[in-house]
């Protein structure tokens, strides 16, 4: 059984800038396989999953704060983008550990952590395919390729904090 | 367990009728919204809401029966540990009422803006967000305000006039005034 949760935590920015986030409780037992079955009738590229649903946190809760709680406002994930050092990276620069951002217009929709890009042999250089560790929702996490799942009529931009320091 | 409710004039049919807001469809389609906006829009485009939303057209018995259906999905039992076990397809009935000027409708909206039940958390904020996106002719004169999700009116997205006429948000007359 979870210990009681606080229903937010103290999150903040590189530069201290504070973040408001949410801890939603979980959807009742039986709801998340119900969901789970449903999206994979209509998602076939959600079939590996790496952990069940939780409304712990959502998908931004993965990217930016490890799982510890869920992050719901746009202008958090602009000012964590801008504070910890991020920058957009053209899609052949993409690297495992990058983020990929699920874009619809100036709303970011969806978040996933890239785990491995998959290149063209010998040369390394032509981009096969993206592979993401994803949060969907309040449902459960789950790798996929990037551009494929629930969230695949967005626009996805890749960002880096590669060259954060 | 969906407790009984008074569907007014519509009678049992009311159940029938908006029981595809509690299918697996809306269900998934809601788990898979990252926030507020995202569950609206998943919702707004969900073929099973849409279909409950062009039978409720702009029916002020419908939509009053779809209010009370919301109250009876919200005085069923339920374990508090989790959300409640609706949550989600009362975040749709209330996408489907969000441009509804009946008093049922707003009071419904306004009640549950006040919901603290952390349960019932998707609920509150599908309440704010739709009733911040509310347009009241009388506030705007029949000019409906530009927006991002112009596109993505919800079925029910209709404009009503002090002449008695009823316009969609794509202009077609709906409805006209006896």
């Amino acid at each position: 059984m979870r210990p009681t949760l606080p229903g937010s935590i103290a999150l903040s920015t590189r530069l201290g800038r504070e973040i408001p986030n949410a801890q939603i409780l979980d959807v009742p037992p039986g709801h998340a396989e119900r969901a789970k079955a449903q999206m994979r009738h209509h998602y076939a590229a959600i079939s590996f999953e790496r952990r069940p649903a939780s409304g712990v946190y959502n998908c931004h809760g993965l990217t930016f704060a490890n799982r510890r709680t869920g992050i719901h406002d746009d202008q958090a994930i602009a000012d964590i983008l801008n504070d910890d050092g991020y920058l957009e990276v053209p899609i052949g620069d993409v690297m495992p550990g990058d983020l990929a951002l699920y874009c619809r217009g100036a709303e970011i929709e969806h978040s996933a952590v890239v785990l491995r890009v998959v290149r063209g042999v010998p040369e390394g250089t032509s981009l096969r395919r993206v592979d993401v560790l994803s949060k969907c929702g309040s449902a459960g996490e789950y790798v996929h390729v990037a551009n494929e799942g629930p969230y695949r009529d967005c626009d996805i931009r890749y960002w880096s904090d590669r060259n954060a320091g | 367990m969906i407790a009984t409710f008074d569907t007014g004039a519509i009678g049992t049919r009311g159940r029938t009728m908006f029981e595809p807001l509690l299918s697996e469809r809306v269900l998934a389609e809601g788990m898979l919204a990252s926030n507020v906006r995202s569950l609206w829009r998943r919702l707004a485009r969900c073929a099973d809401v849409r279909d409950v939303g062009r039978q409720l057209a702009s029916d002020p018995t419908r939509i009053r029966a779809l209010c009370g259906f919301v109250r009876s999905l919200l005085t069923a039992d339920y374990d508090v540990r989790y959300r409640h076990p609706h949550d989600i397809a009362i975040a749709a009935a209330l996408v489907l009422l969000e441009q509804s000027p009946l008093a049922e409708a707003r009071a419904l909206m306004h009640a549950l803006k006040r919901e603290s039940r952390p349960s019932l958390h998707w609920v509150r904020v599908m309440a704010e967000y739709c009733d911040s996106r509310f347009v009241d002719e009388r506030h705007y004169g029949g000019q409906w305000p530009a927006s991002a999700e112009d596109d993505l009116a919800p079925p029910t997205h209709v404009v009503y006039r002090s002449s008695g006429e009823a316009r969609l948000s794509n202009g077609s007359i709906i409805a006209r005034a006896g």
